[in-house]
């Protein structure tokens, strides 16, 4: 069993199967109309369909291949994808209220640890010059609408 | 002649001063960001797109393009250079560009790779214009039925030509158009898969889709282990290639020439492909196959032609069809249809300017490229000694700034974020991303005119073989399907790719 669950083709097939159902169950209520005037639940259901078969046709050859064929493989890298999405989570949320300067310097500071030969001074540096150029870059010259600092309105 | 005065219009648009200024700096952000590390054309491409939202269509067309071969040509340099293809259709170059840099000839590759790409690129340009105004007239006769059927024929022509398992690339592409659906129905207004969000009812950006399954995907993908790059150690000593090299080099520049402008019109991996084949064609004509892999100057010359070649002719059918053949050029596609002009062969007469504009400045771009490429090879060798650790936080920021752009609403950060990880669980269970964005981007299209063939065949689905070049363009997609499943095809695709 967990030789089958670490097969590529195998995950790949629940995968589809996934995405095939989301699209199905959530496009239930959609109108599938005629032939000749489709409703918009149409190609979603017909779609939606060839996914799940191509799901099930790579589950069965993963299943059948499990001894020999490819297995998910390298490191997932869960700690990266923590820190970097949630250092863009965090400025997304933040950046009404704090302001672009330092939702800026925050997401670098974050998503800096996330490489293995991080060093803390160089993510600093980084994190006061990449805020201060590109708040410059993109506020004040190009003009994009985000406040700068917690009292600019 | 037509092409002749098509051309000089062309040239009117692409020489004004502004113009010309876009294009360079088009070129000079490709070539900055394609030497980067971990950043590939289509990424490049990405990011950069909200650039050039606020500039009118041509000035930007031109721009992104720019953007486009400067990435290409910064990937190769970093091939010969470090031995670390920047994109896929460079990984030929490593085998005998980095043995010549190893050698002491790393300004001799540069040098060969430049002029090759140069020659290439003017003779993909010219062919361009040849071809676009046949392929144009033949398409203007098309209705719905045949639209359907060309889009099905280029997304199944990508998958066979695109490495990699077929099943999940079909997969890959059905996902996209599913993608491409949610937001508001056309037809009928319902809203689709929003679940009551207000921003998505205008469906998903293309952009937010690219920079997660592309930007973010590729850097969480470097962070899994520690990069180990090699610093660069070689000194570039003499850019001057002598007669020798002159003379093996011409012949394989032509050859790879020749075959990257007709390999590049055939949807899918353009580029990748004719690079491929030139290599292997110039070792089989070659006298001296024995060479290959140690730092033959053929072995760079053909393959950076035939890719640069194809780059221009990929612009083919994504210009003249509406059909494009390349994740890269998808997006320009995508870039266009936000400037509210639909690629396909009306855009030659709706947009004249913008058409042969476009055309006239990829040759501009290319005499660009070679003028920023050769005598500022020592700043570029500087930048090659970045290390990621110091480059990605600034990728992330100038990703997250881009998305938030496109709407000035954090909303389509986190929309990004969910693309980000979707893509990064794709690539683990090695789907590739391209025919994704393909698909994705060709969804609502394919759609449309499938539902308008069946409203005007009243619902007889065998409209589409009994109209004959739909008939034709669904046979040939069949038999390209049957080709895949073959296996002696499929021993001799898998040994394509492998290339040696």
């Amino acid at each position: 069993m967990s030789k089958l669950l670490k097969n590529t083709d195998v995950l790949s097939g629940l995968f589809l199967l996934a995405i095939a159902a989301f699209f199905l169950i959530g496009g239930r209520n959609y109108e599938i109309g005629t032939l000749e005037e489709m409703g918009p639940g149409f190609v979603p259901l017909l779609l939606g369909s060839v996914l799940a078969a191509l799901g099930v046709v790579l589950l069965v050859q993963g299943a059948a291949t499990q001894a020999t064929g490819l297995t998910v493989s390298g490191n997932w890298a869960i700690g990266p994808m923590i820190l970097i999405l949630g250092a863009i989570a965090l400025f997304a949320f933040t950046l009404r209220h704090i302001g672009y300067v330092a939702a800026c310097a925050m997401v670098v500071a974050i998503s800096g640890l996330a490489a293995p030969d991080r060093r803390m001074r160089e993510i600093l540096i980084e994190a006061v010059l990449l805020a201060a150029i590109s708040a410059l870059v993109f506020v004040e010259a190009i003009g994009m609408p985000m406040p700068l600092f917690p009292w600019s309105n | 002649m037509e092409l002749l005065s098509n051309l000089a219009l062309g040239f009117g648009v692409a020489l004004t001063p502004a113009n010309i200024a876009y294009c360079f700096a088009g070129a000079l952000l490709g070539t900055l960001i394609g030497i980067l590390p971990g950043l590939g054309p289509v990424a490049t491409v990405a990011m950069l797109l909200p650039v050039t939202y606020a500039l009118e269509p041509t000035s930007a067309l031109i721009m992104l393009a720019g953007i486009y071969y400067g990435a290409q040509y910064g990937g190769s340099t970093t091939a010969i250079l470090v031995n670390l293809p920047g994109e896929a259709s460079s990984v030929v170059t490593c085998l005998d560009g980095y043995q010549m840099a190893r050698q002491g000839r790393a300004g001799q590759a540069l040098t060969v790779a430049a002029i090759g790409s140069l020659v290439a690129g003017c003779f993909g340009t010219l062919m361009l214009a040849a071809s676009a105004t046949a392929l144009a007239s033949v398409a203007l006769s098309f209705g719905a039925a045949e639209y359907f059927s060309l889009m099905l024929l280029g997304l199944i022509a990508a998958v066979v030509l695109a490495s990699g398992s077929v099943v999940k690339a079909i997969a890959m592409i059905v996902t996209g158009v599913l993608l491409g659906i949610v937001g508001t129905d056309i037809n009928s207004g319902v809203e689709r898969y929003t679940f009551g969000i207000f921003e998505l009812s205008d469906g998903v950006d293309f952009v937010v889709v690219a920079m997660g399954v592309f930007g973010l995907t590729e850097v969480l993908k470097n962070l899994e282990r520690v990069s180990s790059r090699d610093l660069v150690t070689t000194e570039i000593t003499s850019l001057r290639l002598d007669r020798e090299d002159v003379r093996r080099a011409a012949p394989a520049i032509a050859r790879g020439t020749l075959l990257g402008s007709v390999l590049g019109i055939l949807p899918g991996g353009g580029a990748l492909l004719s690079s491929f084949a030139a290599y292997t064609l110039e070792k089989r004509v070659s006298r001296r196959p024995q060479e290959f892999g140690k730092g033959a100057i053929e072995g760079v010359a053909a393959p950076e032609s035939a890719n640069n070649a194809a780059a221009q002719s990929s612009f083919v059918p994504m210009l003249t069809l509406g059909v494009p053949a390349n994740a890269t050029t998808a997006l320009l596609m995508g870039a266009m249809m936000i400037h509210n002009v639909q690629p396909g062969p009306k855009v030659m007469d709706s947009n004249p300017e913008l058409f042969w504009g476009l055309i006239a400045s990829m040759w501009i771009g290319n005499v660009i490229l070679v003028i920023l490429n050769l005598p500022l090879i020592g700043i570029w060798v500087k930048m090659l000694k970045i290390p990621y650790r110091v480059l990605y936080p600034a990728i992330v920021v100038f990703v997250t700034v881009g998305v938030f752009s496109i709407q000035n609403s954090t909303f389509l950060i986190y929309v990004m974020l969910f693309f980000a990880v979707f893509g990064y669980v794709l690539s683990k269970l090695s789907f590739e991303a391209a025919p994704l964005l393909l698909g994705f981007v060709l969804g609502p299209l394919l759609e449309s005119n499938f539902r308008r063939a069946m409203l005007i065949s009243a619902g007889d689905a065998t409209a589409f073989l009994t109209r004959p070049v739909s008939a034709a363009l669904l046979l040939t997609a069949l038999f390209l399907l049957v080709l895949l499943v073959s296996p002696s095809f499929r021993r001799r695709r898998e040994e394509a790719f492998q290339g040696e």
